[in-house]
């Protein structure tokens, strides 16, 4: 690959996605058939890009953009494996949202803001899963806030706008947190490069307390788009966002954001042999296997659908941050290949309730009744789904727990498996009425809103097609995990890369 | 043999290796399809049949897959999607019993699929990476993984006291699928408990004993509470834990170094159970329905006789070699193999009472039904076809198949015939004298509710709570204080304030 593309390919997957938000702020109303296409165009692009990096990676080659931002710290982005797992990750999620929008928002105002700020919050992902080192992270991460706001609020009725400050309120704030982290860490050892093993090592014993703090102050940060335990409480109120935008928060975007940013501090910044002298792993891990148990005891309780899977979310995300935090390969591997898996059953499932949404009116989960008959095929795509949330084999979500689980034991850390096994039984427990209701009791009483979407299908085909491909990948990556192009090798090459830096 | 591995995981394979597996798939897919095939005139005029099919041949599949898997995860999906699915079954009539059987089947589901997940997170671990039952039977056990394991297959298996889903789940159950539950699925359990947990281990050993008198109490536990309810297919279920009980001495016996000796029995234990308790659930779904014919009594007399070990049937046998295996096996002292050639000799006495029961209860039920047409149409031959089958292969089994066909000829001697014939005869005489003399326990002790269903409801009370304790959200409003304070300034805000600043800035120059 020329040395041009190495430079400018991770520019260039950026604005793939940011000129055609641009352009479509401009664009009229009623100028429908050129949004889709610039919508779609830049989707097409962007995966062609991501395909050929991802490729380039996989060979070995290394991508590297800077220009000077600040003194001691330029804005860089580059590509590396870990980078390029969440960037095709939010692609083609966003391919998949994408499509979805399209059909969830038809005929309903202000598309050309929606869909111009959607554009805008996944260039912002995508530079912050290429950003190269802790400055340019935070510059994205700052403008990913920025963008989603408008989508939060996009339906503008009171609780939409309630739950607009509660977000900003508590993202702004965190990031001020992590701009205090970032800029304390940056006092004591700059912002190189995110490199394995970390950067801080030759500072440790000298600035042990300040490392801490800095530590704490980012992962609290982090914490807030991550959901973990005293922070999350926007989350569940955000779901009165259109469904789309609860997948971008959910699977693609946001809360992907805060682990992916953990994952990086944890691994590139800090570096595990760091974070054993600084005793930094422990607090951590114990602060996400508490979310995981809080956020699906919370769910139990949760009468909206949106509402419950919310809460899911808040203690699936978690996972992620314990196989993190557990600081052993096997951990990593299943932690990093959750940011994949969680994000597809996630979109799935909320695809599934904007289905239900838009097709029947139903919001509550007693109003679920019998749906089965009426939507099979969202149906199918919820239990599949809802499975996979579980762990039960031959899903995707099964493979993660698995090496969550053989990661705990490897690290001896008995008590995850217990926190594994444990939080199984309250998805079970939440997500299995569910189906039940689905499948096993007939209807009672007329759907809230019906509307009949398409002629022959149950619901809208632009609803329905995502919906399927990514239930479909749920089957396909758990099956095939071992195969070359799955998720679990990706991560096994991510973590060989890791925990080979010496 | 298919090898997988270059697709899935390392070690992925399917295919009929070991005596063992080839023999579980043949009963096994034998009595699924024997069900299936009863279904298809059982079922025809039930609502919802694309649902009970859809469940049936899920269940299927992964009952088949369990067997034929080379390696832990594969079993583990199949196991996974058995279970699952076989709650279809559980609630299929959808009334109030049935879902209660089923919420109950799946909460123990669920939970033995957790517990079973961690034992096999556990073992692999201690494998290192490898999957398949060869790799896995070189690696040492630990007493936390024996444990986990014994319980996340043992929920399937039903022994006591994991048994309590059974006598719920199977009378809820249409009988066809009763039938491959309990001849079937329950013994995926079984399956599961020799592969897993693989023969000669040393930690092992030390379970050994206990599971033996757990098998025991199981056995007789069994008998007795199946005396106490008056349905059925809820004896047959009661009657299944007692059976399994005896399949968990000799998989107990298995664990030993005499295994090889003891797999043959176990198999033979286990395939026969299937095969007679398929034919006795289904013959309960016929007798259920419509009035009978007398001579029809003998679908239900040839199982039974031969679940109670008369000579010539394949019970004997393997009763006769359980009994040789105590002796030929090394025990601790305080199992000493006459004692337990006795308790055997109890059991039999008591599963003797125990179809003896059913027995009556079955001829009070065709009773309830009311005079009937007599006559015997087309739908009730076909599935007496089938049960007839389930019997045939019974009949045929301790003759024709070379292991039992040792021990059949060896049970022909007349001391044995003798040990065989006396608890059956004390049986007889027994309810006889219970007959004779009306003796009754007091109503009250008949078709109890079990407490597990309360169990099971307040269990689900707990995870679908209707309200939960929540933070009191904390409201800070600093309108009012601003307004106060604006009141509390003075008119010229603006130039006290600047006198403020200015004077703040002199003491803060003054200290630098």
């Amino acid at each position: 690959m020329s040395p041009f593309w190495l430079s400018y390919l991770p520019l260039a997957i950026i604005l793939s996605s940011l000129l055609p938000g641009l352009i479509i702020f401009t664009l009229k109303e009623q100028q429908v058939k050129l949004r889709i296409a610039l919508n779609l165009l830049g989707v097409t692009v962007k995966l062609v890009l991501v395909l050929i990096m991802w490729q380039a990676v996989k060979a070995g080659a290394v991508f590297y953009f800077s220009v000077p931002f600040l003194p001691g710290a330029e804005l860089v982005l580059q590509g590396d494996a870990l980078s390029l797992l969440f960037v095709v990750l939010s692609s083609v999620l966003w391919l998949a949202t994408t499509i979805y929008a399209i059909g969830y928002l038809e005929n309903s105002p202000l598309r050309s803001r929606f869909f111009g700020y959607f554009s805008l919050c996944v260039s912002a992902t995508v530079g912050l899963a290429l950003s190269g080192n802790l400055v340019s992270f935070l510059l994205f991460y700052e403008l990913l806030t920025l963008a989603t706001f408008p989508l939060v609020v996009h339906r503008g009725t009171p609780e939409a706008l309630a739950a607009g400050r509660r977000y900003l309120a508590y993202t702004l704030s965190g990031g001020l947190l992590l701009l205090t982290g970032v800029a304390l860490l940056h006092s004591l050892v700059q912002s190189p490069q995110f490199i394995p093993g970390g950067y801080v090592s030759a500072v440790v014993s000298e600035h042990a307390g300040l490392l801490q703090l800095a530590f704490g102050l980012m992962i609290a940060g982090l914490g807030v788009k991550a959901a973990l335990l005293p922070l999350h409480g926007w989350l569940p109120q955000a779901m009165v966002a259109p469904a789309p935008v609860s997948a971008l928060l959910h699977a693609v975007a946001v809360v992907k954001a805060g682990a992916f940013g953990i994952i990086r501090l944890v691994y590139d910044v800090f570096g595990v042999d760091s974070m054993q002298q600084l005793q930094l792993a422990e607090p951590l891990m114990l602060l996400a296997a508490t979310t995981i148990l809080y956020g699906s005891w919370r769910a139990l309780a949760q009468q909206d659908i949106k509402k419950r899977l919310a809460y899911s979310t808040i203690s699936q995300v978690s996972y992620i941050t314990v196989g993190v935090a557990m600081l052993g390969p096997l951990a990593a591997v299943g932690g990093l290949v959750h940011l994949v898996h969680q994000g597809v059953m996630k979109i799935t499932l909320f695809f599934c309730a904007g289905n239900y949404a838009e097709t029947l009116g139903v919001h509550k989960i007693n109003e679920l009744n019998g749906a089965g008959r009426r939507m099979p095929l969202t149906s199918v795509a919820f239990t599949v789904a809802a499975l996979g949330m579980i762990g039960i084999p031959p899903t995707a979500g099964f493979i993660s727990k698995w090496y969550l689980g053989l990661g705990a034991v490897a690290t001896d850390n008995s008590l995850m498996l217990l926190v594994f096994v444990f939080s199984g039984l309250l998805n079970a427990a939440y997500f299995l009425p569910i189906v039940y209701r689905l499948w096993f009791l007939p209807q009672g009483g007329n759907w809230p809103k019906e509307q009949r979407l398409s002629a022959t299908l149950e619901t809208h085909w632009m609803l329905l097609l995502p919906m399927l491909f990514t239930a479909v990948l749920i089957i396909l990556m758990g099956v095939f995990a071992s195969t070359g192009v799955s998720p679990l090798s990706w991560t096994q090459l991510i973590v060989e890369r890791e925990f080979s830096y010496d | 043999m298919i090898d997988l591995s270059a697709w899935l995981w390392p070690g992925a394979g399917l295919g009929l290796v070991t005596e063992l597996q080839q023999l579980w798939w043949y009963f096994s897919s034998g009595l699924w399809l024997v069900a299936a095939v009863f279904s298809l005139s059982f079922m025809a005029k039930t609502p919802q049949k694309g649902r009970y099919w859809l469940f049936f041949g899920l269940s299927f599949a992964g009952n088949m897959l369990l067997i034929a898997a080379l390696d832990a995860i594969s079993f583990y999906i199949g196991f996974s999607v058995m279970s699952l699915s076989a709650y279809g079954l559980v609630v299929h009539s959808g009334d109030k019993s049935a879902r209660r059987a089923g919420r109950l089947y799946l909460q123990l589901a669920v939970m033995g699929e957790l517990l079973l997940f961690a034992a096999l997170i556990l073992r692999a671990s201690a494998a290192d990476g490898q999957y398949d039952w060869q790799s896995w039977q070189q690696v040492p056990l630990d007493h936390l993984t024996i444990l986990l394991t014994i319980a996340g297959l043992g929920l399937k298996a039903g022994f006591w006291p994991l048994h309590i889903w059974l006598p719920q789940a199977h009378p809820a159950a249409p009988a066809p699928a009763s039938a491959v539950l309990s001849g079937a699925m329950i013994k995926a359990g079984v399956l599961g408990l020799v592969l897993f947990l693989p023969g000669g281990d040393p930690q092992l050993q030390l379970w050994v004993p206990y599971m033996i008198c757990l098998g025991f109490f199981s056995a007789g536990f069994g008998v007795l509470a199946s005396l106490l309810y008056r349905q059925p297919k809820v004896i047959l279920a009661y009657s299944s834990v007692s059976q399994v009980g005896y399949v968990v001495i000799l998989v107990a016996l298995a664990w030993t170094d005499n295994a090889a000796a003891v797999l043959p029995v176990l198999m033979a234990y286990a395939a026969h159970h299937a095969v007679a308790k398929g034919a006795l659930f289904l013959f309960s779904g016929i007798n259920a329905r419509q009035r009978l014919p007398a001579y029809w009594q003998l679908l239900f007399w040839l199982p039974a006789l031969a679940l109670m070990a008369i000579p010539l049937s394949g019970g004997a046998a393997i009763k006769t070699a359980l009994k040789g295996l105590f002796s030929t096996t090394t025990l601790p002292g305080w199992l000493d193999s006459g004692m337990l050639a006795g308790l055997l000799s109890l059991g039999a006495l008591l599963t003797a009472l125990l179809f003896l029961h059913l027995a009556a209860m079955l001829r009070q039920q065709q009773r309830r039904l009311g005079p009937g047409t007599g006559r015997p149409d087309f739908a009730m031959h076909w599935q007496g076809a089938c049960v007839l089958l389930l019997i045939l292969v019974l009949i045929w089994l301790p003759w024709q198949w070379q292991p039992l066909l040792q021990l059949s000829l060896t049970t022909l001697a007349w001391p044995t015939i003798w040990t065989l014939c006396w608890p059956l005869v004390l049986a007889l005489l027994l309810v006889a004298l219970v007959r004779w003399q009306q003796w009754q326990l007091p109503p009250h002790y008949y078709d109890r509710n079990s407490s597990v269903l309360l169990w099971s409801l307040w269990l689900k009370r707990l995870y679908q709570p209707q309200q939960q304790w929540q933070m009191a959200q904390l409201q800070l409003n600093w309108r009012p204080v601003e307004r106060a304070l604006n009141r509390l300034a003075p008119d010229n805000v603006v130039g006290a304030s600047a006198l403020l600043i200015v004077v703040l800035l002199v003491v803060a120059s003054a200290f630098w």
